[in-house]
């Protein structure tokens, strides 16, 4: 074989090869991208729809997960949650530096921009909620949201399981 | 030779010099594919060393020490009950990686311990971390105990303040949500980031337990 032909069967089998390894880490991609949230409203109220809403409730704590989209031209504010079945319900974040995990409380609200949307999530921004009053883990938790310019919008959330929502469901062998 | 004639056998020349390169590159790369070199998710430690010594009350009311789970991979982490957050989907993860395990994760012990002794007793502990999974150790320190395993495993715990005229039992504990993997002969070997998912674990302790016998 000369060089020249030399040259191009490597080249060839190179490029088949790149192929050959985008395609597998496409594929890989496309197997442990995680599901996309629904996009279906639960609640809505004036230019802002509630979607995908979580609780985990545990023995000695519960978390409430939901996405708000702000469909209007005026930022809102989610100026805080009410429940009947607790104390309270605050809004938190989970913070990550170096290692370190800290939570931080948001008295004055989370924002809604306009035309964006405001995410409650694992391991970001999060509803807490205080002392529930249960006597077992119950199906879905009834809230009021409370906005400031919407005004307020009830919200049933299904109680899920934490493995529900952690990422990570990619792990198979 | 005329100038193109000799810029011609030098193109040829250099053509067979960049064909040899990338022959040789391939032929590495497929050597070094065959060889046992593993690249691990986790951050290695090294060199690594004996875990530190950790002995503790189990969920059940078992003392539980760690250098007595030997012969098992293990996987410690740190938390709290009264976490909404982040400690739920830490142990949420360890489930996840059980199941990907199958039967092999009898032969990893995942110890969730816990930085909030004051509120998390025993029966607290047995009221949360079985909830999960029953073969998980959920472990509460004495307080002086925690303070010399923090140091010891280098994380930091740091106590908020409780509201103002409010609940005394009301407050965050700002910890490292670290995972610290303990191989089979109790090296501590890897650590993940609080981020790290079951996905990222999985063939790192896969490789572990199958090194049966080293570090």
């Amino acid at each position: 074989m000369s060089h020249r032909r030399c040259s191009v069967w490597l080249r060839t089998r190179c490029a088949r090869m790149l192929n050959a390894m985008i395609a597998t880490f496409a594929i890989i991609g496309a197997c442990v991208a995680p599901p996309a949230a629904t996009e279906t409203p639960v609640a809505a109220a004036g230019d802002l729809t509630v979607l995908a809403p979580a609780a985990i409730v545990l023995p000695s704590s519960a978390a409430l997960y939901f996405a708000v989209v702000n469909h209007g031209n005026s930022d809102d504010t989610l100026l805080g949650i009410s429940c009947t079945t607790a104390r309270a319900v605050e809004l938190h974040q989970s913070l990550e530096m170096h290692g370190v995990i800290r939570m931080r409380a948001h008295p004055e609200g989370f924002a809604v921009p306009a035309h964006g949307r405001l995410v409650l999530e694992p391991g970001g921004r999060h509803a807490m909620v205080v002392a529930p009053d249960l006597d077992e883990t119950p199906r879905a938790l009834d809230l009021t949201l409370h906005f400031a310019r919407a005004g307020d919008v009830a919200l049933r959330v299904p109680v899920v399981d934490p493995s529900d929502l952690a990422t990570g469901d990619e792990a198979h062998s | 030779m005329n100038i193109s004639q000799h810029r011609s056998h030098q193109g040829a020349r250099l053509c067979g010099v960049q064909t040899l390169a990338l022959a040789l590159a391939a032929i590495f790369a497929a050597c070094m594919s065959g060889t046992p070199h593993r690249s691990w998710n986790g951050t290695p430690v090294e060199p690594a060393t004996s875990a530190p010594h950790l002995v503790g009350v189990n969920w059940d009311g078992e003392p539980l020490d760690l250098a007595q789970l030997q012969d098992r991979v293990r996987i410690v982490f740190f938390g709290y009950t009264f976490c909404p957050d982040v400690c739920p989907f830490a142990l949420a993860k360890m489930q996840q990686l059980y199941r990907a395990l199958g039967p092999r994760a009898d032969d990893v012990a995942v110890v969730f311990v816990s930085v909030d002794p004051k509120r998390d007793t025993v029966a607290k502990l047995s009221r949360y971390v079985p909830g999960f999974d029953r073969r998980f150790y959920g472990v509460r320190l004495a307080p002086d105990a925690l303070d010399r395993v923090a140091d010891d495993f280098g994380i930091t715990v740091r106590y908020g303040r409780p509201p103002d005229g409010g609940d005394g039992n009301r407050y965050f504990v700002d910890h490292t949500g670290t995972f610290f993997v303990i191989d089979r002969r109790g090296n501590l070997r890897l650590t993940f980031p609080p981020s790290a998912r079951a996905g990222d674990l999985l063939p790192d302790i896969e490789a572990l337990l199958e090194d049966a016998g080293g570090s």
